[in-house]
């Protein structure tokens, strides 16, 4: 019976040996799921108060964000806070936290919050050098806010990183190279993680951003260094005890013009200036009533309403060029958009 | 005893966690590996990859709508375009360049830069032939057809802003003979910055040219793109037509005239309707008319038909057989190219 | 002598077992260690060839489902489009989405070999958007089926089907991706159809089309039914890289009824549910419910459902919605400091399909002349009365979609001192929740203009110089006019609230329905109807700054796309007529949708003539 028992160990560990060494004819799957269960548990999901225009306040998974560090802070996606300066923090195990915006670097459209709360799981991060095209990519996040209470898991995809180089995107103002993924991102997914198979954090994902270049969707994540340079700022920031008043996010409200548009449905070829307000930026740069504008910074517009969305999308300190058409004459007039005149009360 | 057991069960453990240990390195080296075969691949294709700048003429930037897709407006950005000979014959998609340009700059992986002539275009497949003045390009080493199966990886590669800037996209390959036979199907992200640009499998092998096509033949599958399904014509159909395209020649799709009833999947392709000055209206086929035999094929479903139009060519002579009101009759039709506004 | 032999035998066996196993765990383990790279390229196409040899055998229990020509079909109710199914059985029987076939009796299928095949519609599973067919023929290569109970995030999957019709030859679409989420729960049609209550999540791309077809994992076991993905109406219908199965446990859970060809009701436990932080509680037991034969009571803890812990109300509804009508389960709950485990015959939640009245697919269209229906002799369920309206005025597909709904111009009627004045108002939607507002009055002889921008608490009104802060009252009356039909049509039902009762009013002699709802602050809301067009003729509440009664009567419903929306709004404070608005405009401001797919590939799409 022994010799049994030898025997049987023996062939068993033979086997035991042999599956070590394959993995199966199909891909292995265990390192996705791996980094999956690492890195999730440091993953949040961002609440905020929205406002329909005709609806009542309710409460909405905007977006998601990432614990970099043990004493509270989360990085997320600036846009995606909205308006709001005291967004919530949904944690994995359903609770939710009322979170601090500390610091934003609005170029990057990252925001650093702070909570007050322990036992958070900080995420590991990469080395620092920026991972290389074709190396894969899990995106864990929570696109369309499906992952709602605490037994849902948040949602991951996998992909590979496409290229590594900057981008133009309206309404993105990060001139360092970013990192592209051919993984789609969808509206919730914007703060999410980015991590490499060890479940280590690569980048941010951003916001569902169109590319100038191609006109279609980009899908990116801002660098994970971004993200710990905005810890840094934000540690510093807290220890002067100094409260920043957060910058709010740029996009997509617009800088101030001084411009009365009007409204036309169709027919116009642009939008026509219906007055200028005095000592505005659309004033010291010559805009005057009766003007029409048919386009804007190079990109042809339709309509008075295409021309207020365009506006829109561009922030303080933008420098615009308007095509105007005057007379008959097509003119070029630019001019910088500045912050918006507080109204006087009477 | 005791202790001899103890030994075996403590050694069995161990065996156990170290099985499971090569297990997780290996798993994480084949994947890690994978990623490097990924990064090979492109690499050994980037060479044959060119970033195209392209110049439109005024109000040409602009798609217009057309029955059967939306309008879109065309980024800024270049676009991608694969050698394809090595005395500067260059293949991209007729989205992203076609006639409608002012004027077409080719740059390089070696960064020279130069204005290309526009040849010949494959309507049917979204490609448009470019000529620059070089020689010695180096043509990248092609896949067979035998080699494109379903499950292989597609790798397809764009270009950023400068060609030695590739992007990526990884999926498989989803079918192939798509399109009534034009197209290789993958699931890898496709959108304007990789139209044009080459399906590479994990050799390195170029397998077709990544397209905007729709199940309907007109390029203006934008609005497919980053949806999971995309298109590549197989290389081997691009050399085949290489010399038409050469020329100068536009080639269409052969186009009959005809539409079906999809529902009838049994006894024969059912017309609904012929269109007027078409080869099937002058060889007298009328709605309702059953189509039986084409070419010497029985056609039990309009699907089948499909194909067997697919396979022609534009002023192919075709010989079918009707079945109307019970009788056999046969005809013969000579097809027609596809006109571009029919959806 | 044996003994000896043990004694020394032991620790040699165990050395040489050492030896060999180290040994063979080198052996294998060793390309993954190796520098060499055309050995990992070697090892990649060797895996790569076995995901194609694994595919090529799967592709064979694919099927491409196609509506039956309508001579062969005497119901003319199966879908428009088609889909995808796939084979599980030698004899040909297939699984698919209850949405491809809904109430077809016969379909046709395409399989791999290029053969076209008849096939009858045998088990409905209506609620779970599942339906077993009946391929004519035989023997066929099926699917073996998996444990999607076992499936875990970061899995591998395989989905197969026929997305926009693309295989014309019959050989299915292959996508791959991952497991992105699990047991998730996507609320159904308003019938209580199509709910995937315990849902798997991929990124494998599914698109119209791959409805009813396979989801296969690493090993080629089927694990799910693809059925569908969340799209977002800015980019079409087309995948986004969310999508989603129904999951073969639960399928298995109905298999043997649905094999037998019957129609199948999932399990209903009949109780309202509230979620603490650490656990779940009852908190209604519904009269006449399989909770109440049971002796559940409001107060109880649940603490396991089937031996399996419970720790949100949301895993509560996963684990019930997979169940068939009938079950018999195991509840822990607890009560006043002890446990009890009761055993609960489920009931029967009802399907919203009604097979015995078949109506061809017609487009959602408003009717064109008032549809005559007598007031019903008892009042009507405020369900049923938000149900009517929601038809009358464009139906749930419509009005799911909608995200917001904006008026682009409008004329406006103000009391301005003591006189009324009229004028235009230009709106300018610039994000969530920003408005611009520009309005031309004019005012004996002179034009004033107000500019007012609200983003929620905060605006300006500048007239010709003078710039003041909006009153509460103002800020909120810029938003009033569609506030109500907003509520009714984008959130659901009584998204202001619960429904508390319905009765009927008599207005300016005539009679409506009334249904009130009380909001988050207890304050009453009351909605009237028309119940000759079922359309909203009265909306009723306090204003939220000062509590005085606002009364709206809507009227003048005009088609915008496929809904009915009002027009003209008459808001009274008291008796008094404080403000006329008419529209001039509206915009339709659809967003994330729930896709299923399937039904009519985007039109766009598809041959049409060769």
């Amino acid at each position: 019976m022994k010799r049994q028992m030898v025997g049987q160990s023996v062939m068993g560990m033979l086997i035991l040996g042999c599956l070590a060494g394959s993995a199966g004819p199909v891909q292995a799957q265990e390192a996705f799921q791996k980094a999956i269960r690492v890195a999730s548990p440091s993953v949040v999901s961002i609440v905020s108060v929205a406002r329909g225009l005709f609806t009542q306040e309710r409460q909405v998974l905007v977006g998601s964000g990432v614990v970099l560090a043990d004493d509270g802070y989360v990085v997320t996606c600036a846009s995606t806070l909205g308006e709001s300066p005291r967004p919530t923090v949904m944690l994995g195990d359903g609770s939710m936290i009322p979170a601090r915006v500390v610091s934003t670097d609005a170029k990057a459209d990252l925001a650093m919050l702070r909570v007050k709360r322990d036992g958070l799981h900080p995420i590991a991060v990469s080395a620092g050098k920026l991972p290389g095209v074709g190396q894969w990519v899990v995106i864990i996040g929570n696109p369309f806010g499906l992952a709602r209470t605490r037994t849902d898991p948040l949602s991951a995809s996998v992909g590979v990183v496409s290229a590594v180089r900057p981008v133009h995107a309206q309404g993105f103002g990060y001139t360092d190279p970013v990192i592209l993924t051919d993984v789609t991102l969808n509206p919730g997914s914007s703060g999410g993680a980015v991590v490499d198979l060890e479940g280590r954090l690569l980048g941010i994902s951003s916001c569902v951003l169109t590319s100038k270049s191609t006109n279609t969707e980009l899908s990116f994540a801002v660098p994970v260094s971004a993200a710990m340079k905005l810890l840094e700022e934000a540690r510093l920031a807290e220890t002067r005890k100094t409260e920043p008043v957060p910058t709010p996010p740029k996009m997509p409200e617009g800088g101030y013009l001084g411009a009365y548009i009007l409204d036309e449905s169709t027919g116009t070829k642009g939008g026509y200036i219906q007055k200028v307000v005095p000592d505005s930026p659309a004033d010291k740069a010559g805009l005057a009533e009766g003007d029409l504008v048919t386009a804007v910074n190079g990109t042809r517009i339709s309509s008075g309403r295409e021309l207020v969305q365009q506006l829109d999308r561009l922030g303080v300190g933008s420098r615009v060029e308007f095509t105007v058409l005057r007379n008959k004459t097509e003119l070029k007039i630019s001019t910088t958009l500045t912050a918006a005149p507080r109204p006087v009360l009477k | 005893m005791k202790l001899a057991k103890g030994f075996l069960t403590v050694l069995l453990a161990a065996k156990v966690l170290l099985a499971g240990a090569i297990v997780g390195v290996r798993v994480l080296a084949e994947e890690t590996a994978l990623e490097g075969v990924f990064a090979a691949a492109v690499k050994r294709a980037g060479p044959s990859v060119v970033s195209i700048t392209v110049e439109w003429n005024p109000g040409k930037k602009f798609v217009p709508p057309a029955p059967g897709r939306p309008g879109f407006e065309r980024g800024t950005g270049p676009v991608a375009g694969v050698i394809i000979s090595p005395d500067g014959l260059i293949v991209t998609s007729d989205f992203n360049v076609n006639a409608d340009a002012k004027r077409v700059m080719v740059k390089l992986g070696d960064s020279r830069e130069f204005e290309a002539k526009l040849l010949g275009r494959d309507v049917s497949r979204g490609l448009q032939l470019l000529q620059i003045d070089a020689k010695g390009l180096p043509v990248p080493p092609f896949a067979e057809d035998s080699r494109i199966r379903v499950g292989r990886w597609a790798l397809v590669c764009g270009v950023g802003e400068t060609p030695a800037d590739p992007s990526l996209s990884v999926g498989i390959v989803s079918a192939t003979d798509r399109l009534q036979g034009r197209a290789i199907q993958i699931d890898a992200s496709t959108n304007p910055s990789n139209y044009g640009g080459p399906l590479v499998d994990i050799e390195g092998r170029v397998m077709g040219i990544v397209t905007p096509l729709t199940p309907a033949g007109t390029g203006g599958g934008v609005m497919l793109s980053d949806s999971g399904v995309g298109f590549a014509v197989p290389v081997s159909d691009v050399l085949e037509h290489l010399a038409k395209l050469k020329a100068g020649e536009t080639i269409r799709s052969a186009f009959l005239g005809i539409r079906f009833d999809t529902r009838t999947m049994s006894g024969g392709a059912k017309v609904v309707e012929v269109l007027k000055d078409t080869g099937a209206a002058a060889a007298g086929i009328r709605p309702g008319d059953l189509i039986v035999e084409f070419n010497g094929e029985p056609i039990q479903t309009s699907f089948k038909l499909l194909h067997a139009i697919g396979r022609c060519r534009v002023d192919d002579v075709v010989k079918f057989t009707v079945v109307r009101d019970g009788k056999r009759i046969e005809r013969t039709a000579t097809m027609g190219a596809r006109p571009e506004s029919t959806p | 002598m044996s003994g000896r032999f043990h004694s020394i035998s032991w620790p040699g066996s165990l050395i040489l077992v050492g030896v060999l196993c180290s040994v063979a765990a080198v052996f294998c383990a060793a390309p993954a260690r190796s520098e060499d790279a055309t050995g990992v390229l070697a090892q990649a196409l060797k895996d790569e060839a076995g995901r194609v040899e694994l595919i090529e055998r799967l592709s064979k229990t694919v099927i491409a489902i196609f509506p039956a020509a309508p001579e062969e079909d005497k119901t003319p109710a199966g879908p428009q489009g088609g889909g995808s199914g796939v084979i599980i059985d030698a004899q040909g029987y297939a699984l698919t989405n209850y949405h491809v076939v809904r109430e077809a009796a016969k379909v046709n299928v395409g399989l791999s070999d290029g053969k076209v095949y008849s096939a009858a519609v045998w088990g409905r599973d209506p609620t779970g958007d599942v339906a077993i067919i009946k391929i004519e023929g035989g023997p066929f290569t099926f699917a073996q089926p998996g444990d999607s109970d076992k499936l875990e995030l970061g899995q591998w999957v395989l989905a197969m089907g026929n997305p926009f019709g693309l295989a014309t030859d019959f050989k299915p679409t292959v996508t791959q991706g991952i497991v992105s989420g699990l047991h998730r729960y996507l609320p159904g049609t308003i019938g209580g159809d199509l709910i995937y209550t315990d849902c798997i999540q991929i990124d494998a791309p599914i698109n119209p089309g791959n409805s009813g077809g396979p989801l296969f994992d690493a090993g080629g076991r089927l694990v799910g039914v693809n059925g569908r993905v969340t799209a977002r109406n800015s980019r079409g219908k087309v995948n986004s890289g969310v999508g989603f199965a129904v999951p073969i446990n639960q399928i298995k859970e109905f298999l043997p009824e649905l094999l037998t060809g019957k129609r199948v009701h999932h399990a209903v436990l009949g109780v309202e549910l509230s979620e603490g932080q650490e656990d779940v509680t009852i908190k209604q037991v519904l009269s006449g419910t399989a909770a109440e034969k049971a002796g559940l009571q409001p107060g109880d803890v649940v603490r396991r459902f089937q031996g399996l812990e419970i720790r949100s109300e949301m895993e509560l509804i996963n684990r019930i919605g997979i169940l068939p009508a009938g079950k018999r389960v195991r509840i822990a709950v607890e009560r006043a400091e002890r446990e009890y485990e009761i055993e609960v015959a489920l009931g029967e939640r009802p399907t919203g399909t009604e097979p015995a009245v078949v109506k061809p697919e017609t487009p959602a269209s408003p009717p064109e002349k008032p549809v005559e229906t007598p007031p019903a002799p008892e009042p009507l369920s405020p369900d049923a009365v938000a149900r009517r309206f929601v038809e009358a005025t464009g139906g749930y597909e419509e009005h799911d979609a909608v995200k917001d709904i904006i008026s682009i111009g409008r004329t406006q009627m103000l009391m301005l001192g003591r006189v009324w004045v009229g004028g235009r108002v230009t709106q300018y939607e610039i994000g969530p929740a920003k408005l611009r507002q520009e309005t031309v009055y004019v005012h004996r002889g002179n034009s004033v203009k107000q500019i007012t921008t609200f983003n929620g608490k905060t605006g300006w009104i500048y007239t010709d110089g003078d710039i003041r802060d909006m009153t509460e009252e103002e800020a909120s009356g810029v938003k009033g006019e569609l506030e109500a039909f907003e509520q009714l049509t984008t959130r659901g039902a009584w998204s202001s609230g619960k429904a508390e009762s319905s009765g009927t009013e008599i207005l300016e002699g005539q009679t409506l329905v009334v249904v009130t709802t009380k909001d988050k602050e207890g304050d009453e809301r009351r909605w009237s109807f028309d119940p000759k067009t079922w359309l909203l003729v009265r909306y009723v509440r306090k204003s939220p700054g000062n509590h005085e009664v606002l009364d709206d009567r809507i009227s003048d419903y005009r088609r915008v796309g496929k809904m009915l929306l009002p027009f003209q709004f008459v808001r009274y404070v008291g008796s008094v007529r404080v403000q006329t608005t008419r529209l001039e405009s509206v915009e339709i401001n659809r967003g994330v949708k729930e896709e299923i797919l399937g039904d009519k590939p985007p039109a766009s799409i598809g041959p049409k003539v060769y």
